[in-house]
């Protein structure tokens, strides 16, 4: 027997033991209770009859004991015939007439059955202050045994039927709820149970798809740090290469340069003024001057060698000095001063050129007045801070970022490191780079073999 | 999973009682119904057989000795029975004391009894003289009790002057006692006086018509008319109700001189002659029951009866004398 099904039963039983008792009070009670009251109330007026009639008999008794004081029990007989005939209720079965020994004076109707299944009342027959005999009465009974029979067959019969149709209908509706009840709990059961499968699936699926994204997120980082390593090499390559042609550019044009301007300085000695050679001369030495600036310049924008020969905050220091003169520096600077703390090369090129890149949007679009620039070194993070009050620009996301700021932005992103730019249009600019320092130890290691030259 | 799901629905826990077998249950639902049988079987034994009321105590009719008079000491002669004698015996009485010269308290002459009351006080002994107007039932005889027949009288369709009637035969008489004729002729409604079962009158009718008992029956069990228990009533209501009729002593009438019409039965007219020739067929005999022989003051009464005297006292109030077997 499954669970489900003993509970069925157990309940069940449980409500039919329960209801047995009340069905059986409920059959006793409608059995009982009419044939009851009414046998009570018929018995009572039988009895009142039986009185008021032996109390009616005696009084004609005593009329003629008055008038025949020795005779009358002699006459009794007639006597009762005539009150039966004329004053005797219905139900009268019996009349007898007793004298003061006790005995049988006048019968009217013996009893034919048993004399104790009749009604029976005695009234004494007082004669002055003398009881001279006395009168009993006796009632039919069988008609008010046979009514009160026929009442509880009848109120049997019905208080049974009525208690069998309400325990069976009690029962029944149980059981129809009880199978209703299990019906819905087994599809419950099932449905709990295919939930269970479904939910199974679902998290084997998503343990499927949470490893297939882990995965695809492993192969995505391996790829994002082969890209990285890629751009890293591409920018390294780039770097390399721009050094290798500011280098090839010092060394060979700006040598070739510098000669030419000692040729130029010393033709210029030889010619005597104010000839139009030696103004020529001038010319030329001006223009070979301004040439060996633009050099110089394009040098140290192609490769900051700066950093490489002055070290990171000098190299800001000299970038700051490039600005126009009319505008105010403030340059803050903490960084350390021994070479194990110190980032690696590679990372201080790479705030140079943020710095350079900054700076050169400033001197370019900022028309600023004042600029702030805040290199420092903590134990976590190297920040660096560039401000202005310059005209500032829209930000909003929609906007296209310029060429330089994407620049700083990827070169960030190449270290881990985050941008944060707060600019409004006339309220100045505000941009900051955070970048890891563990990032930087680490790729301390991988500094690249970039070699100090002079501009 | 499935066995924790199953445990959870489990809802509800069986206790030690209820986990039985089905088999108990129903024995258990037979036990109600068997002690709910039981109980009203009771219940119906009692509606039977529960004694209403505490019964009087079963005894036998007797007669009652502690009416007994001292007879020979008080001087007084009794006399009780029948109020068919009553009248007669009353003019015998009247007679005796006159012929005795004896006080008139010397004789006491009760009222009606009836002859079963008659019988019974002379067997108490409560009185000397019995009076019968019908012979000893089988039950009453006993070797103790003497009879002297006295007397015979004519049992008479008696009617109220009113009633348009001289004679009625046999099927008239049971179609006014039967209730089929509710109206006299002058459109007067029939009213029919009937005797208690057992009155010497309706048996001495009965005796020559067996179908008269029948119809006089039906009458009692469909109380269809007014029964009277003695011939005074039965003479009282007679001379009281008009379209009345009713059977009685044709002495009655006579010695009263009552303002009856006595109806011919089947063309019988009554007289002396008829009663002495045994025409008349409705009669019945008057008789003096004793308890042993005689003696004293009855015994002298009795005598007187039977003396020519007296007898012709009898036959001018149209009673018939009659002589006993032995005289007292």
């Amino acid at each position: 027997m499954s669970p489900q099904r003993w509970n069925q039963r157990s309940l069940s039983a449980s409500l039919a033991r329960k209801l047995q008792p009340l069905v059986f009070a409920l059959a006793l009670a409608i059995s009982l209770s009419a044939p009851i009251a009414y046998f009570v109330l018929q018995y009572q007026l039988l009895h009142q009859q039986s009185q008021s009639f032996s109390q009616r008999l005696v009084s004609f008794v005593q009329r003629e004991a008055q008038r025949y004081p020795v005779m009358w029990s002699y006459n009794a007989r007639k006597l009762l015939q005539h009150l039966k005939r004329y004053h005797a209720p219905e139900q009268l079965e019996c009349i007898e007439i007793w004298n003061q020994h006790r005995k049988i004076v006048g019968r009217c109707n013996s009893p034919r059955r048993s004399r104790s299944r009749s009604l029976w009342t005695s009234t004494p027959i007082v004669l002055g202050q003398q009881s001279v005999g006395y009168v009993w009465v006796g009632m039919k009974t069988a008609s008010l045994r046979r009514n009160t029979l026929h009442l509880l067959f009848l109120f049997t019969a019905f208080g049974l039927i009525l208690a069998w149709a309400l325990y069976t209908l009690s029962l029944q509706t149980t059981r129809t709820a009880e199978s209703q009840l299990l019906d819905a709990l087994k599809q419950l059961i099932q449905a709990q149970i295919e939930l269970s499968k479904l939910n199974q699936n679902l998290e084997d699926k998503v343990q499927q798809r949470t490893s297939e994204l882990n995965g695809a997120y492993q192969q995505l980082q391996h790829k994002e740090s082969r890209l990285r390593e890629l751009t890293d090499k591409v920018l390294a390559l780039q770097d390399e290469e721009r050094r290798a042609i500011a280098r090839e550019l010092h060394d060979s044009v700006g040598q070739s340069l510098t000669a030419i301007r000692l040729q130029l300085q010393l033709l210029s000695q030889q010619t005597l003024p104010p000839t139009q050679s030696a103004e020529l001369a001038q010319q030329t030495l001006a223009m070979t001057d301004h040439t060996i600036n633009e050099v110089r310049r394009a040098v140290n924008r192609l490769g900051p060698t700066v950093v490489q020969e002055l070290g990171l905050p000098s190299a800001l220091k000299r970038l700051c000095h490039s600005l126009p003169t009319e505008t105010t520096i403030d340059l803050t600077v903490l960084w350390p001063e021994s070479d194990e703390e110190r980032p690696p090369l590679r990372m201080e090129n790479v705030l140079y050129r943020i710095a350079q890149e900054a700076i050169h949007n400033i001197t370019k679009h900022a028309d600023a007045q004042d600029v702030s620039v805040t290199l420092t070194h903590d134990q976590d993070v190297v920040t660096l801070r560039v401000e202005d009050n310059g005209k500032g620009f829209d930000n909003k996301p929609t906007v296209i970022e310029g060429h330089g700021l994407r620049s700083i932005r990827e070169r960030c992103e190449l270290l881990n490191g985050t941008l944060t730019v707060q600019t409004h249009p006339g309220q100045g600019t505000m941009l900051q780079v955070d970048l890891p320092a563990q990032t930087l130890h680490i790729n301390r290691s991988s500094k690249p073999n970039a070699t100090r030259t002079s501009p | 999973m499935q066995q924790n799901l199953t445990t959870n629905v489990t809802w509800h826990t069986m206790s030690q009682s209820e986990q039985q077998q089905p088999l108990s249950k129903q024995s258990f639902l037979l036990q109600n119904i068997a002690l709910l049988l039981v109980l009203l079987s009771a219940v119906a034994w009692g509606v039977l057989w529960l004694p209403l009321g505490t019964p009087p105590p079963q005894e036998e009719f007797k007669s009652q000795p502690q009416h007994r008079p001292p007879v020979s000491s008080s001087g007084v002669l009794k006399i009780a029975g029948s109020g068919s004698n009553l009248p007669l015996t009353r003019l015998l009485v009247q007679a005796y004391l006159k012929h005795s010269k004896k006080p008139l308290h010397s004789i006491h002459l009760y009222d009606s009894i009836g002859s079963t009351g008659g019988i019974h006080a002379v067997r108490d002994k409560a009185v000397h003289i019995g009076l019968l107007s019908r012979p000893l039932k089988r039950r009453e005889r006993s070797p103790q009790l003497r009879l002297f027949p006295y007397a015979k009288v004519a049992v008479v369709l008696a009617a109220h002057p009113t009633v348009p009637m001289i004679a009625v035969g046999p099927k008239r008489l049971f179609d006014l006692f039967a209730g089929k004729q509710l109206r006299w002729s002058n459109g007067q409604r029939v009213v029919v006086l009937q005797r208690e079962r057992g009155d010497s009158s309706h048996r001495a009718v009965e005796r020559t018509f067996p179908r008269f008992a029948e119809v006089n029956n039906q009458a009692y069990k469909a109380r269809r008319w007014r029964v009277l228990y003695s011939d005074q009533q039965m003479q009282r209501a007679l001379l009281e109700t008009r379209g009345a009729i009713g059977l009685l002593d044709y002495g009655l009438i006579q010695s009263q001189k009552l303002p009856l019409r006595v109806l011919q039965l089947y063309g019988h007219r009554p007289s002396l002659k008829a009663l002495q020739q045994g025409s008349y067929p409705f009669a019945k005999q008057l008789r003096f029951v004793t308890l042993g022989s005689p003696h004293g003051l009855a015994r002298d009464f009795l005598r007187f009866v039977y003396r020519p005297s007296a007898q012709s006292l009898l036959r001018s109030y149209g009673y018939l004398p009659l002589k006993p077997e032995k005289m007292p």
